[in-house]
């Protein structure tokens, strides 16, 4: 009990203390913040839709409990309160009849932002605060005998609430389209006829849960991705290359920017098994002023904990030096396996084995019980009265 | 496992809640502690600009309305300052004032020629 109370004092103590080392939020980093979730939601996407998926869910809440975690840096000095981040992802894909073709919907939401308060629903909408929806909306057909499918759908943005220090902004309505094989997916982004957003994705290693191999030379070759985007100050071209470096259970992760030629960010991330259900992770960051941030994490099943991790810098608007705690669920189905977005390989789903061991088992235990109880016993009944009908 | 599922619930029920705790705005109210009139207490703003907390002019003793604002952290003071041999209003700056969300009640004050800020 000694010990439990201790524990939660070091992490209050943890909390607080990382808090004041802390970097603050930047208003031009929460002005960036729709552009980075509508990314960012695509990428998710990108990552769950291979032909074969039969759904996925998924649900991140940031926890922070004190104010001055994320603290915002504005003109006129620093505020107290917290960055937000919630999501809620549904994807549902079922065979039509005997066609061979698989026909999908999603749904992923997201809201965003800074506000004066936490909440789950309710935001305070305060003097200061940005609060932005983002809805991606879609519909997938896929031909898993031959791996190919093709996505395509709405993305919208709805501004809850943006105070008068940040740039104008308005509900807009973006469309996007995917096309994606075993081994390469394109994705593209458009708000009108503009593109905002072109990703091509070389997806080379093989993975046993997309019908490759389970070990061997070909599990080693890399993913890589190239992202240009538009109509943005920041680095047009984003490149990502994953590496498998140990059976599928050790990745390497780099990001970088181009043209400005920068590393961006590098992961070392270990699943103990590849279904990436668990996940352990070393990072490092690049900040623009050059500094280099290194930070690691937990992923469980439903939680997640980190600390300066390069993915929830990126996150949560480039707040670092802060302990984060996230409510954190993601699974997809394929088949008879389970998955979390990524993995090489899935986790059995045993309910339907288990189910039937369960049956027989029963089965027998009535067996013997009607045995032993075979015409050696008669039911009386007590307590029932006949009445003489008058 | 079985416990830690049972404690998420009550995480969930705890995140988010609490502004239920910790006051997201300030209740303030000042009072004039000097010998002078003071006005105009305002947030000031790196670009030179300002926002107008507490617009009330005040005599020596006099206290404010309760106004609320949005300003639980950081942030640089402004206050317009009667200078009686002039009879010009100046303006004093108290830089960095740390505040806590919740009623906050203010002294203003001044001793040879300095302007104190002192949340009572």
């Amino acid at each position: 009990m000694t010990l439990k109370i201790k524990s939660a004092l070091c992490l209050c103590c943890a909390f607080a203390v990382t808090s004041v080392f802390g970097n603050d939020i930047t208003v031009d980093a929460l002005a960036r913040g729709g552009a980075f979730a509508r990314d960012r939601q695509l990428r998710d996407f990108e990552q769950v839709f291979k032909p074969g998926t039969s759904g996925f869910f998924g649900f991140d809440m940031m926890y922070l409990p004190l104010p001055t975690q994320t603290r915002l840096s504005s003109e006129y000095g620093t505020h107290d309160g917290y960055a937000f981040r919630h999501r809620l992802e549904g994807y549902f894909s079922a065979p039509v009849a005997r066609t061979g073709v698989d026909f999908g919907i999603l749904w992923f939401a997201e809201r965003h932002g800074w506000d004066n308060e936490d909440f789950i629903a309710f935001p305070y909408y305060g003097k200061f605060s940005v609060v932005r929806s983002e809805q991606l909306a879609g519909a997938t057909l896929s031909l898993p005998k031959y791996g190919l499918g093709a996505a395509g759908g709405i993305q919208y943005q709805n501004v809850e609430r943006i105070a008068d220090i940040y740039p104008d902004e308005s509900d807009t309505l973006y469309w996007w389209g995917e096309a994606t094989s075993r081994f390469a997916s394109a994705q593209a982004l458009f708000h009108g006829a503009d593109p905002r957003m072109i990703r091509l994705s070389l997806n080379l290693e093989s993975k046993e849960l997309w019908g490759g191999a389970s070990s061997g030379i070909t599990t080693y070759l890399p993913d890589w991705s190239v992202a240009r985007y538009y109509g943005d100050d920041r680095d047009s071209l984003r490149l990502t290359w994953e590496q498998n470096l140990v059976q599928q259970v050790v990745y390497a992760k780099v990001t970088g920017d181009y043209p400005s030629a920068r590393f961006h960010s590098a992961a070392l991330e270990l699943y103990p098994d590849p279904s990436r259900v668990i996940a352990f992770e070393v990072t490092c960051l690049r900040r623009r002023s050059g500094r280099l941030v290194w930070g690691g994490g937990v992923t469980l099943p439903v939680v997640r904990f980190g600390y300066n991790n390069a993915s929830d810098i990126d996150e949560f608007f480039g707040s670092s030096g802060t302990f984060v705690a996230e409510i954190h669920f993601a699974l997809g189905a394929s088949g008879d396996r389970l998955f979390s977005p990524g993995a090489a390989k899935g986790a059995p789903l045993d309910t339907e084995n288990l189910t039937t061991q369960k049956l027989k088992k029963t089965a027998a235990t009535l067996n013997e019980e009607s045995k032993d109880k075979s015409g050696a016993k008669e039911i009386t009944a007590k307590g029932i009265r006949r009445e003489k009908a008058q | 496992m079985k416990r830690f599922l049972l404690a998420l619930p009550a995480v969930l029920l705890v995140a988010g809640c609490s502004h239920y705790f910790i006051d997201s705005d300030v209740r303030l109210q000042i009072e004039n502690d000097s010998e002078t009139s003071i006005a105009r207490l305002t947030v000031d703003a790196d670009g030179g600009g300002e926002s107008v907390w507490i617009a009330d002019t005040l005599a020596p003793g006099a206290r404010s309305k309760v106004k609320t604002g949005d300003w639980v952290g950081t942030f640089d003071l402004g206050l317009s300052v009667l200078d009686s041999a002039t009879g010009t209003w100046e303006k004093v700056k108290f830089t960095s004032v740390s505040l806590d969300g919740g009623s906050v009640f203010v002294r203003i004050s001044e001793k040879d020629g300095k302007w104190f800020f002192d949340v009572k």
